[in-house]
């Protein structure tokens, strides 16, 4: 379980080293949004996200929070796997 | 691949919603179902649906200056199949669109056709067609990356057929081309990766675990 949890931290580390890194790149699907306003000029966007993430890091945080948790997952489960396939379930 | 939220018109979202629906909830219980198999397979489906969180969370910038994700969703498609993809796709999506305001609900239908329905299918396809011609590994990469590759196809299917650049069907081909151009020169080598990681992890599975040679078609 501890090692879950540091893999789980240092996949959540790398995945928001890498947003902020990427942080510039103007992300395909606000392209393709820019491309519809520009194909349909007068669309009436009819919904927007009732919540966006706070400040210029939240995103990177929960996207890091995402990778993190599926980082903790495999792992605990890859080990569950690799100890015994007999016994996967027996802990 | 994420539609964004407002971005499809009311009948397109609700079209796309019918789509997934029932297929969503047909994985749902698929789902279910592996998972109280034994402890093996259940371990099996949280590997593939971790791997699905991992990627999906990865925003990986491009030479053309834009940055996309990949879809993680190729492990599952060749252990699993289309159904199960589609559950853990509609989890994914549901998270990014309420905390990270990436895709929607209102969209979700859609995403989720693209993502975990007709990518996965076309992908699941590839699988079974080259795993009697190549290794085990071979197949998957080209699954994963075929996946990857049509998931966006559809979404930008989807965006030409909401915004067609005429009113006939070669109007909505040229709109989905256009779409299509805006997600390629990102999306090609994101899906070649997507594909080798896919790759990599399977052969890892097949290393440690009989129950993945025997889901992957792998005779002992």
């Amino acid at each position: 379980m501890i090692r879950a949890v540091a893999v789980g931290a240092a996949v959540a580390a790398l995945v928001l080293c890498l947003a902020v890194a990427g942080g510039g790149a103007v992300g395909t699907d606000q392209r393709a949004a820019a491309a519809v306003s520009e194909a349909a000029p007068d669309y009436d966007r009819w919904a927007t996200p009732a919540w966006t993430p706070p400040g210029a890091a939240g995103e990177p945080l929960l996207f890091a929070l995402q990778a993190g948790i599926g980082g903790g997952l495999l792992t605990h489960y890859l080990g569950r796997l690799r100890a015994d396939p007999g016994a996967a379930g027996e802990s | 691949m994420h539609i964004i939220e407002g971005f499809l018109p009311p009948v397109w979202a609700v079209v796309w919603t019918v789509v997934a629906a029932p297929v969503v909830v047909y994985g749902a219980r698929r789902t279910l179902a592996l998972i109280r198999v034994d402890a093996r397979t259940k371990a099996l489906v949280a590997v593939a649906a971790a791997f699905v969180f991992v990627l999906s969370a990865l925003k990986l910038p491009s030479v053309a200056g834009s940055s996309a994700h990949p879809t993680g969703t190729g492990v599952l498609v060749v252990l699993f199949g289309p159904a199960v993809t589609a559950f853990v796709s509609v989890i994914v999506l549901l998270y990014q669109a309420v905390l990270l305001a990436h895709g929607g609900i209102t969209t979700l239908g859609a995403n989720v056709a693209a993502m975990g329905i007709v990518g996965p299918f076309v992908g699941w396809t590839v699988y079974r067609a080259a795993r009697s011609v190549g290794s085990v590994q071979q197949a998957t990469f080209l699954a994963a990356t075929v996946t990857d590759w049509t998931t966006y196809l559809v979404t930008s299917v989807q965006l030409g057929l909401a915004f067609p650049a005429g009113g006939d069907p070669a109007g909505v081909a040229a709109a989905a081309l256009e779409f299509a151009a805006v997600f390629s020169l990102t999306q090609l080598p994101i899906g070649l990766l997507e594909g080798a990681l896919a790759a990599a992890l399977v052969g890892y599975l097949l290393r440690i675990e009989t129950d993945a040679a025997a889901r992957l078609g792998v005779t002992a």
